[in-house]
């Protein structure tokens, strides 16, 4: 008990009308290493990081910071006491500079007047001490993600933050830009600043935190070393059972062709793309970030404009027009952003499953009956966790909300599956519950077509996996040639010429 | 003992108007009678119809501010197609059609070329105006005869035939919005367009539909006001959209779109209605008048939107047998 | 905040929807004399074309050309300059909004009008404006209300005092000394209303048994009136006048009066004297109401203004107020005949 901790959480609770969102969770966090925090979605890491950050008040516990009790009105006074928080969604300002995003709130100079000189002098050399290569003058929108990512941990470190938090990091950025962000926390981490680390990516975990807990239903489970964990472990504590083989494939018959892509382009997006997917068979779209891959298949379901190519559907022409025009002719799509364009969350969970399938139907009437029905029957087949099908989706977890837009599209019949990102953002019990729910799809002769950046996830789901490049397709392979540096060598292969 | 807690989100509109009916009829003997209650429902008749169809542009996350005067234009309109043609029925189908043609022109700028509504419609009610003016040279129409029993007349010698309006208008509203493809889309859109687009809902089409709807119910709005003012007034119309507003917002209904009902928006129309009426019964002066009727509205909207945020709620202590029960 | 909202964007979008207006009827443009026919109120705004050479160009400025009385007045004033070869009238419409009312001014004297007639919509806040405007050679008359505090000024005006001494008068012929009223008013703050009123407190009511029972703003609206009118009957079963500050709120009254079957149990008494009101008088509901005579004043306005021009005026202003009308059942039937005739009523 001797140690000194750097930020300890003793038995928090935090109770909300009707929930206990955590109960009695410790945590504590040593100077100078990265404590990954695990659970899954919904099992309250985003409630105690509010708590840690005096945005929700502790019914019960006790914060220490350096060992001595602390209590935060609100993010500028953990944020002064030197805790930063790095969220999942970024909030910065896209029409400002990343030098005014960088000293947002605390511009030098007097009386109100901001010195502007020294804002970007000062900028620049944040930016430079950090191996960072952007104009303090640019503004934020122009960057990529990770990049704003990176400007708000250095931005957190540069004003003295001594414990930061973050969010799921890696949720929206491409592999190597993983590797920077890893690089950045280690040289942070040897100049003796401490990281809370919540993420789902097991990988991830092994290879940068120090010390792992795992939270489950508002209670810490576990802490421990790293090396005290297996993968297998982790998941048995996050879900409470032990989970055997996390992606369960199965040899599915494979059909005939089903959907066949010809020479598909757009100008500034994609050039000359050929695919085709059989039925019973799962297709992966592997790339980074930027490749192209969400641009084919909005093309292809009419979101996005097609300039030109040929696509054959069961054997007759297809052209895509709009989603409506997709949807008749069996073409069905879940799209990468869940909030942006899936879920309409302020509305209902049944409104959301039926939302599509009263849309195919003649008439202007809706069957409510057979509405609530068809709501019931298809959350249960998927196992939505919620408190009955009036609950608002935005309510639920990403996991649940994902078995909600799976539930809409199930309702209609398919000749291609199209899923875009289908486990982002989600746990792992989820994701596997949603690779439980693609393999049966599959088996019932659904052809599918799935984009992800979660190398593991394709390798272990899919029967082919085309490669993509730069708007390209850079290669393709069958299951036996599944290898994850020929996947990586494809994806950053120039094929521009 | 077992606490149970009672779902105040439904039902705190109600308990709200429910207290201020208690509370006026404490206030002043004459309140609770019958042909004041009717009073109110008349008096409020014509703001909820333009209520109904405000209500329907605000679930979509627009807003229609082309109402009130539309609702002039198109009532005067047909007052004069009246006076000239003395038929009842093409007078009431042509506001209609002069409802519906606005509203298809708000539509075409706000849906088809995305303009934002709050600067079409606003544009809009200038342009009603001018157009109804440039007609009757500024002079309202006299001697409207039968006209008025759009606006006068009783159903049944008891019912006023402008809280049949209101009545037919609701359930209009209330099958639309509840049991029709076109309603739950107006939800979608309100809620997120862009994963109503990305569902295959035709966002411009919806849309466009529900401006021509509100048009409509904005034109018969003003056929039955000229009809219980006896007279086609073109300026009496103005200031009826921003009171639909404050309706439909009282109801429930928000402003961000995506969520709202009939039900609500009658009631949030019909809290206005006692709370005018209680205070011209009492003789409350103009000012005050004015200041109450301001601060009553807040309260409202705040009492609704906390009971909502679950801070207020009633505890309803049941014995352990009742909770049983309820299982 | 409804006429804000009315101002704004105006201009471009009102002379559009006015332009694609509908085939209006002939006599109830309000035209330029002897202007083409075919020119209409749009044209109306524009400075006016050379139809008369060498006539002495004369603007008037009107509150609101909606509201009922402006535009009467202005067609009066359109017939009555139409019989002068030398004079051309030009009609810039206000909009209820003074600062359009303002600039409107502003414009006319920088385009070389050679007079201008107001129809003030705040007198206390444009006599400044005026008085200089006079200083720098414009001559500027008032019309209808009650004088603007400026000396060289011409006016024309029908005192709103007035209008209210001569119903209150007739109120106090007709009503029991113990009579129970309730009042309308006009908007807070109306010069009209609160003559009117005042009137009627001086006649009428100070050191008399009548009991007001109740006074609200009605807003000069018919649905204001009648919804007020609807309430108090609730409260009161003994009202036996209805006095109000215009006579559209008057006839909401009767409506709702009408409705409860308790129309010949109470008087109403309103002023503007305009079409409504006579045909209200006629069918023996409303039981006197005041006028101002547009007609009248056109026709003064219109010769003042000549003699000015003409020099025939020495001074360059002439102040004359024109009588008031009390209309009653007994009078009605020369109004109705005369509002037939110009078109403000239809058969």
């Amino acid at each position: 008990m001797g140690e000194t901790y750097k930020l300890e959480i003793q038995g928090v609770s935090k109770s909300f009308p009707g929930v206990k969102a955590l109960d009695n969770v410790n945590i504590a966090l040593r100077p100078g290493t990265v404590h990954a925090v695990m659970g899954e979605n919904g099992a309250g890491k985003s409630t105690l990081m509010k708590i840690i950050n005096g945005l929700y008040k502790r019914d019960e516990g006790k914060i220490l910071l350096d060992g001595k009790e602390v209590h935060f009105s609100g993010p500028e006074e953990s944020g002064a006491a030197g805790i930063a928080m790095i969220y999942q969604e970024l909030n910065f300002f896209p029409e400002l500079t990343v030098a005014e995003n960088m000293f947002m709130r605390r511009q030098p100079g007097k009386a109100g007047l901001v010195s502007w000189g020294q804002m970007m002098e000062d900028a620049r050399k944040i930016l430079e001490e950090n191996g960072l290569h952007y104009d303090p003058s640019e503004k934020i929108k122009n960057l990529p993600i990770a990049s704003v990512q990176m400007l708000e941990i250095i931005k957190a470190v540069a004003f003295k933050a001594q414990v930061i938090i973050m969010d799921e990091p890696t949720s929206s950025i491409s592999n190597k830009e993983v590797e920077f962000l890893f690089e950045t926390i280690r040289r942070l981490k040897e100049q003796g600043i401490s990281f809370l680390y919540i993420s789902h990516k097991m990988e991830e975990i092994f290879r940068i935190a120090d010390d792992i807990t795992i939270i489950r239903d508002g209670k810490s489970i576990i802490s421990g070393r790293v090396d005290e964990f297996t993968e297998d472990s982790i998941i048995t504590h996050m879900v409470g059972r032990s989970i055997e083989n996390i992606y369960p494939k199965e040899n599915v018959p494979i059909g005939e062709v089903v959907f066949e892509a010809k020479n598909l382009s757009t100008e500034g997006m994609f050039k000359n793309v050929s695919l085709e997917v059989r039925r019973g068979e799962i297709v992966g779209m592997a790339g980074l970030v930027g490749a192209g891959r969400s641009e084919v298949c909005r093309a292809v379901f009419g979101l996005d404009p097609l300039e030109s190519g040929e696509i054959t559907l069961c054997g007759e022409r297809y052209v895509p027009k709009d989603v409506t025009h997709a949807i008749k002719n069996k073409i069905l799509m879940i799209t990468e952003d869940r909030k942006k364009e899936g879920i309409i969350g302020v509305r209902s969970c049944r409104e959301n499953i039926t939302l599509t399938s009263h849309h195919i139907k003649k008439g202007i009437f809706m069957n409510l009956k057979q509405e609530i029905k068809d709501a019931e029957r298809m959350s249960e087949m998927l196992k939505v966790r919620f408190a009955g099908i009036e609950t608002p989706i935005g309510s639920l977890s990403g996991g649940n909300q994902q078995k909600v837009l799976l539930a809409r599209w199930l309702m209609l019949e398919s000749r291609l599956l199209i899923l875009d990102e289908p486990t982002r953002g989600i746990d792992v019990g989820a994701k596997l519950e949603i690779y439980n729910i693609i393999t049966d799809l599959v088996k019932k002769g659904y052809a599918i077509l799935m984009i992800s950046s979660e190398m593991p996830e394709l390798l272990g789901m899919c029967d082919r996996i085309y490669v993509m490049s730069q708007g390209y397709v850079s290669g393709c392979l069958d299951r036996e040639e599944f290898h994850q540096e020929a996947i990586m060598q494809m994806a950053v292969k120039n094929v521009a010429e | 003992m077992k606490s149970r807690k009672v779902d105040m989100k439904k039902y705190s509109l109600i308990l709200i108007l429910f207290g201020m009916m208690i509370v006026c009829s404490l206030l002043n003997s004459s309140f609770l009678s019958g042909t004041n209650l009717m009073n109110i429902l008349k008096q409020v008749s014509i703001v909820t119809i333009c209520s109904f169809a405000q209500g329907m542009i605000i679930i979509t996350g627009d807003i229609d501010l082309s109402i009130g005067y539309l609702a002039g234009m198109a009532g005067t309109f047909a007052c004069i197609i009246f006076v000239a043609t003395q038929n009842l029925f093409l007078a009431f189908m042509a506001g209609v059609l002069i409802g519906a043609v606005v509203g298809a022109v708000n539509g075409l700028f706000v849906a088809y070329f995305k303009l934002p509504a709050f600067i079409v419609t606003l544009a809009m009610q200038t342009v009603c105006f001018g157009i109804i003016c440039r007609y009757t040279g500024g002079q309202n129409v006299y001697k409207i005869g039968d006209f008025k029993v759009l606006g006068q007349s009783y159903i049944a010698g008891v019912i006023p035939i402008t809280v049949v309006f209101m009545v037919v208008m609701f359930v209009i509203t209330h099958v639309v919005l509840k049991y029709t493809k076109f309603g739950r889309y107006l939800y979608a859109i309100g809620g997120n367009k862009e994963a109503a687009i990305a569902a295959g809902i035709q966002v411009v089409k919806v849309k466009w539909s529900a401006f021509i709807i509100s048009g409509v119910f904005a034109a018969i709005a003003g056929m039955v006001m000229m009809g219980r003012l006896n007279a086609g007034i073109p300026s009496e119309g103005q200031g009826y959209e921003t009171d639909a507003i404050t309706a439909t917002v009282i109801g429930g209904t928000s402003f961000a779109g995506g969520a709202g009902t009939a039900f609500g928006t009658f009631l949030g129309s019909v809290i206005i209605g006692v709370l005018n009426n209680i205070m011209n019964l009492m003789g409350v002066d103009s000012y005050v008048q004015m200041i109450t009727k301001g601060f009553i509205i807040i309260g409202a909207v705040l009492v609704d939107s906390l009971s909502k945020q679950g801070r207020t709620g009633i505890k309803i202590m049941a014995s352990s047998s009742d909770a049983k029960k309820t299982k | 905040m409804k006429k804000r909202l009315l101002s704004v964007l105006m201009a471009a979008v009102m002379t559009a929807a006015l332009l694609a207006g509908c085939g209006s009827k002939e006599e109830q443009q309000p035209a330029q004399t002897e202007a083409p026919a075919e020119g209409g109120e749009a044209e109306a705004e524009a400075p006016a074309p050379e139809a008369k050479e060498g006539a002495y160009k004369v603007a008037f400025l009107p509150t609101d050309m909606s509201a009922t009385f402006a535009s009467w007045l202005a067609e009066e004033l359109t017939t009555a300059f139409a019989a002068y070869d030398d004079m051309e009238l030009t009609i810039m419409d206000s909009k209820n909004v003074l600062e359009t009312q303002l600039s409107n001014m502003e414009t006319c004297v920088a385009q070389g009008y050679d007079y201008v007639i107001l129809l003030p919509l705040e007198p206390a806040a444009e006599d400044d404006y005026v008085a200089q405007y006079i200083e720098e050679g414009t001559p500027f008359m008032n019309i209808n209300l009650d004088d603007l505090g400026v000396e060289k000024a011409s006016s024309v005006i029908a005192n709103p005092y007035d209008l209210g001494t001569v119903v209150a008068e007739f109120a106090k012929e007709h009503l029991d000394a113990d009579a129970n009223v309730v009042v309308l008013l006009g908007p807070s703050g109306n010069t009209d209303s609160i003559e009117r009123r005042r009137a009627y407190d001086d006649v009428l009511l100070n050191g008399s048994n009548i009991t007001v029972l109740e006074e609200q703003i009605g807003d000069w609206e018919k649905s204001k009136g009648m919804e007020f009118m609807e309430s108090w009957m609730q409260v009161h079963d003994d009202i036996d006048a209805v006095l109000s500050m215009n006579d559209a709120m008057a006839i909401g009254a009767i409506e709702a009066a009408k409705d409860a079957g308790r129309l010949d149990q109470i008087q109403f008494y309103g002023v503007d004297g305009l079409a409504d009101a006579a045909v209200a008088i006629e069918q023996g509901e409303l039981n006197a109401t005041a006028l101002q005579d547009a007609q009248v004043m056109a026709t003064e306005a219109a010769r003042i203004v000549h003699e000015v021009l003409t020099g025939e005026n020495t001074e360059g202003y002439e102040k004359i107020q024109i009588p008031v009308t009390l209309i009653t059942p007994d009078n009605v039937g020369e109004f109705i005949t005369r509002y037939t005739e110009n078109g403000m009523l239809t058969e």
